[in-house]
């Protein structure tokens, strides 16, 4: 059971690598807040892998639920802030195509 | 029970904080109509005022020789923070209640999440747990936001705070990822045992490759709260889009608990105790982190100084000259000194002064004139004198020439440069401040100005109040220019990170 | 056995993130990111931590991608969406990810060492205890339940329609935001 450790570290790196590139890539906002969940758990299973088999398996697991916390925090916040964006944005179609150019 | 009761003495600060922050909420509800500005800005001031009352309480006491409540640190360093960070909030909160900008129907709401930003600002400032410091990070970070995005209806506020919220999430992310990759290496989330953990690993010469990415990870969230290169891409647009108290909560208590938070991370994991004596690597390590650093600081300070040079609005240029001066601090982290810390502080100071003026200028114009432009500035002198004598205190200051306290801040950043060895930065630093010398004057020459038609806008002079906070703000610049023992004793007495 | 089952989650979790940043439309992202949760939350079981496994579906598919499909339904299709900057992004990433697989290598190297591990307990209660404990969590606990009130008052706030445009407002904020691109437009 001891190869445990190992993968699941790898793993997290690749979630994390996988999250990057969303957020490089992506002009989706919504994806791009999708990628960012990618990294935040990328992280918390980092926590878990580097505390398998001590004694601190169960400090890991209460970090990762604050960081899961955060995580809905933040998603909450940045979804609202989408959504106020795109309302704005059907107010005033005439500047749609300014903005787009970014 | 007593010693909970001893514990819970020590947190009075932020419980007061979080406590008015409720009552700030909820006496929202209960005032009548159109007055909610002045009523709830004014129990949110009496909160501060409270709060800096349980600070002052706690300056010269012998701190808790452990942790309050296992993670938190109460020291001279991080009351210093706090007491900057509700200073901070004191006058955003005062600018609030006097500017006609930020008028939406939330005012409970608007006060709640600011007091709440400035409770993140304090757990920053004040851990030494990394969970705690997140934690602390996000909830700035969080409130930070929402009140950029506070004027609803101004487009360019809400995609303000679209981008902030992208990039910081992303920044907060990256440097929790770093977290737990030291956490893997060193099996704890506390920076006092990650510190001896990794002095460990250096003298067992265990390849500093991990150790590396980690702590640039780390960094990485930090450059992005204090708008250092090359994580200030933000900067401009967020400070110009969010309303003006907001970006001057930004420019300031934001940047200043992120400053907090970087010298407590350096300190504790990576300089060793010289009088203790570490291993070579770490020393050695240390020092090429300073190196890191200062690379940094010079390239935050070009680049701001550069890009501030083009710009014609004058908020913007103001986010750009915040970013040179992140970059003129971070000269002070780079040495990893007890000299260069307690500059950084002093300059903190500085800077909360310098600053705090010119956004409130800057205010004041917007809400008289409905504009930010450098170039429309022209008359401001002749017709509201004594906004503009301000003003030019402040720009002085912002140069950092004497007789300000912007110089001798300046001063003590660049001996502390040069004694550690950084000649070239603070050659770097110098030019940079020539540089900046010609935006700065661009808009002192724009006031003083006169017009050559007609004064576009009538003559509106500034509230009693506002010119009140306005003169103390340029007292204070001036001042801590000439005498600035006390500031400094203060300050080096604050900085108990490094001995 | 366990073998079996940790590629199993593995890949889900891979698979869902793949998809999640390359599926084009947002909802097959959104669906697929379920998939990285589930996958995700089956690793949390496997390494003891039933928990963090149970808040890990609750959360993150119960409350977030539940949160983040309203978003969807709520905001137009979104046609901008364009690949330019796919290829600066590509090389950017690979230089992260072989990044972090040498740094991965050269920990792992101390991570097989600690591995020796005992049967997992249940972990709800020990956890729990540890979070309201003065000398535990209890600080942070209290941190992030402020965390979200600010994230709820916040998101409601702004997420609400506007009652009334007034007028004085809205002509400076429009003076201001016509400026601003204007010189957006000059800058550009």
């Amino acid at each position: 059971m001891s190869f445990f450790g190992a993968p699941v570290f790898f793993l997290a790196a690749a979630l994390f690598a996988l999250g990057i590139y969303g957020f490089m890539t992506r002009r989706n906002l919504i994806v791009v807040l999708m990628s960012i969940e990618l990294m935040l758990n990328a992280a918390n299973l980092t926590f878990l892998a580097a505390a398998r088999g001590t004694a601190q398996a169960n400090e890991a697991s209460s970090y990762a639920v604050f960081v899961i916390l955060v995580a809905a925090a933040e998603v909450a916040v940045g979804l609202a802030l989408v959504l106020a964006v795109f309302r704005l944005k059907r107010d005033s179609d005439i500047d749609a195509a300014r903005d787009l150019r970014g | 029970m007593n010693l909970l009761r001893e514990e819970l003495s020590w947190i009075t600060p932020e419980l007061c904080l979080t406590l008015f922050a409720c009552v700030a909420l909820l006496v929202d509800l209960f005032v009548q109509k159109g007055r909610e500005s002045v009523m709830v800005g004014f129990f949110s001031l009496m909160g501060l005022l409270a709060t800096a009352f349980f600070l002052y309480r706690q300056y010269g006491v012998t701190p808790p020789a452990q942790p309050v409540f296992g993670c938190m640190v109460v020291d001279p360093f991080s009351t210093l923070f706090k007491l900057f960070a509700v200073g901070a909030l004191a006058f955003v909160v005062l600018f609030t209640m006097l500017s006609r900008q930020t008028r939406p129907d939330g005012y409970g709401e608007f006060y709640f999440i600011l007091l709440c930003a400035g409770l993140g600002a304090f757990f920053l400032a004040s851990t030494y747990n990394l969970l705690l410091m997140y934690l602390g990070l996000e909830l700035l970070s969080i409130a930070s936001y929402i009140l950029a995005g506070y004027a609803k209806g101004n487009r360019r506020s809400g995609e303000a705070a679209m981008k902030y919220v992208i990039f910081g999430a992303v920044a907060s992310g990256v440097m929790l990822y770093g977290f737990t990759l030291l956490y893997g290496m060193t099996g704890s989330i506390d920076l006092t045992v990650i510190g001896p953990k990794l002095r460990d690993q250096f003298a067992l010469d265990h390849g500093t490759i991990p150790i590396s990415v980690a702590t640039g990870l780390c960094l990485a969230g930090f450059a992005y709260k204090i708008s250092a290169a090359p994580f200030h891409f933000w900067t401009p647009d967020v400070y110009e889009g969010a309303p003006t108290p907001v970006t001057t909560f930004l420019a300031v208590a934001s940047k200043g608990a992120g400053f907090a938070a970087l010298l407590r991370f350096l300190q504790a994991g990576f300089i060793p105790d010289r009088t203790l004596g570490g291993p070579e690597a770490m020393m050695g390590y240390s020092d090429k982190l300073g190196t890191l650093v200062a690379v940094l600081a010079a390239l935050t300070m070009t680049l701001g100084n550069l890009a501030a040079l083009g710009q014609t609005n004058l908020k913007r240029m103001l986010a750009y000259s915040s970013i040179a001066h992140a970059g003129y601090v971070l000269m002070g982290v780079a040495t990893m000194n007890r000299e260069g810390f307690s500059s950084v502080l002093f300059y903190l100071v500085v800077y909360y002064f310098m600053n705090l003026g010119a956004f409130g200028v800057v205010m004041y114009y917007a809400n008289t004139t409905g504009d930010e432009q450098i170039d429309d500035l022209k008359g401001l002198g002749w017709r509201s004198p004594l906004v503009a004598i301000t003003m030019v205190a402040f720009l002085v200051a912002l140069v950092g020439l004497p007789p300000t306290a912007g110089f001798i801040g300046k001063w003590f950043l660049f001996t502390a440069a040069v004694k550690k060895g950084f000649l070239w930065l603070a050659v770097v630093a110098g030019i940079n401040s020539a540089i900046s010398l010609f935006y700065y004057f661009r808009v002192a020459r724009a006031m003083w100005l006169r017009p050559e038609e007609e004064a576009k806008y009538a003559t509106v002079h500034a509230s009693p109040a506002f010119a009140a906070l306005l003169l103390v703000l340029a007292v204070g610049t001036v001042w801590f220019g000439v005498g600035f023992d006390s500031l400094l004793r203060y300050c080096d007495y604050s900085q108990n990170l490094l001995r | 056995m366990e073998l079996l089952f940790f590629l199993l989650f593995a890949g889900l979790a891979i698979a869902g993130a793949v998809a999640t940043v390359w599926m084009r439309y947002v909802v097959h992202s959104a669906f697929a990111l379920m998939g990285t949760f589930l996958g995700v939350a089956g690793l949390y079981v496997l390494l003891g931590a039933d928990f963090l496994a149970i808040t890990q579906i609750l959360i993150y598919v119960g409350g977030i991608l539940v949160l983040i499909l309203f978003g969807i339904m709520l905001t137009p299709p979104d046609r901008t969406e364009r690949n330019a900057k796919r290829v600066i992004g590509f090389s950017a990433s690979l230089v992260a990810i072989a990044l972090f697989l040498a740094v991965q290598i050269g920990s792992v190297v101390r991570w097989a060492e600690k591995s020796n591990l005992e049967a997992p307990k249940a972990t709800a209660a020990p956890i729990g205890r540890e979070l309201l404990r003065p000398d535990g969590y209890l600080i942070p606990f209290e941190l992030v339940s402020v965390v979200l009130l600010v994230a709820l008052i916040g998101s409601v706030f702004i997420a609400r329609r506007r009652k009334a445009v007034r007028v004085d407002d809205s002509s400076t904020a429009a003076i201001l935001a016509e400026r601003g691109t204007l010189q957006q437009k000059a800058g550009a």
